[in-house]
């Protein structure tokens, strides 16, 4: 599960790992650093 | 930029940094020198140049120099070099030597996020013996380079780019859109600026020594000058941690690859990357 946020809260990324994600991508959304993120989660 | 400006910035960048001016790429040369060119109050590349030939001014020549090089880099970048460094590299060299602390250098930290990586890895390293300590240094040549890795605060976006999640919320303080290195990590680091083309036998001995992003735009006369000026400051058992994809074959009598072909190389190839087993 990979969460994309306009949240930049530390409290907010940890309750979205323990809620199960494996990654978390902020704002500016990049393509590059979308594919790299997706890559490591092994989703591509 | 005209051939005879391409031709003198290339000499500059030779002469003083020992970097080969990539002169074929004029817009790479344009999106470094026009913000210096602003900050210099002169309103064009061509004016920044024209000073340079007629003024002559060190300072001037050194800021053009150091915008020359400045190298762009991201958190782990090369992640299989940090893994093995992290739970191969660092859990030997701490086992052979417990007393003295392990001393890592980053030779060309750019805006040093090569560095903090290294911190976080060595942090996360399991295996190393009790009581190991660390010494981080990071030099580069350009000034405002080391400014920013000094403060050691990225935007959001530098902090997405090879950070995972877990270590950005572990190792990094929030200020509203830009992310600060936690202090005990950025305490233990500390900074110079360094060309690599000076005597570096003051140095001292470093355990780990980083030349990445480098090679491949140093002028290849130069290449072998620095390559032994870093290898004499490794012990038996040091490592120099190139790219994977830089051309080593001219010091293949004095580097020896670690396995796995994450740019790792051995000053003594019979002594053991590994933990010692």
């Amino acid at each position: 599960v990979v969460f994309c946020s306009v949240e930049s809260d530390p409290d907010q990324i940890r309750e979205a790992l323990d809620a199960g994600a494996t990654e978390y991508i902020m704002k500016p959304f990049d393509g590059d650093i979308i594919e790299a993120k997706f890559a490591e989660a092994g989703l591509l | 930029v005209t051939p005879e400006d391409m031709d003198l910035l290339a000499a500059l960048g030779r002469a003083r940094a020992g970097v080969r001016v990539e002169t074929e790429k004029p817009y790479i040369l344009e999106s470094r020198l026009s913000p210096l060119a602003r900050r210099e109050g002169y309103d064009s590349i061509d004016a920044l140049i024209a000073a340079l030939r007629a003024k002559r001014e060190d300072r001037l020549i050194w800021a053009v120099v150091e915008a020359l090089c400045r190298s762009e880099t991201t958190f782990f970048r090369g992640r299989e070099a940090f893994a093995q460094l992290r739970d191969e590299v660092l859990p030997a060299l701490s086992h052979r030597r417990p007393e003295a602390p392990i001393r890592i250098w980053s030779a060309a930290c750019a805006t040093g996020q090569e560095v903090y990586s290294l911190a976080i890895a060595a942090n996360e390293s399991a295996g190393l013996a009790t009581g190991t300590r660390f010494e981080f240094f990071g030099s580069d040549l350009s000034e405002r380079s080391l400014e920013k890795a000094q403060a050691g605060i990225y935007t959001q976006f530098e902090v997405q780019r090879g950070l995972p999640i877990r270590m950005l919320i572990k190792y990094f303080e929030n200020q509203d859109d830009t992310w600060a290195i936690s202090p005990r990590i950025r305490q233990i680091v500390r900074w110079k600026r360094i060309n690599l083309l000076a005597d570096l036998s003051a140095m001292g001995r470093f355990d780990v020594i980083l030349l990445r992003g480098v090679l491949k735009s140093m002028d290849a006369s130069l290449r072998g000058k620095v390559i032994q000026a870093l290898v004499n400051l490794l012990p038996a058992d040091g490592v120099l941690a190139l790219d994977p994809e830089d051309d080593v074959s001219e010091f293949e009598d004095v580097l020896t690859a670690a396995p796995g072909g994450s740019g790792l190389y051995l000053r003594d190839p019979s002594v053991r990357v590994a933990a010692a087993a």
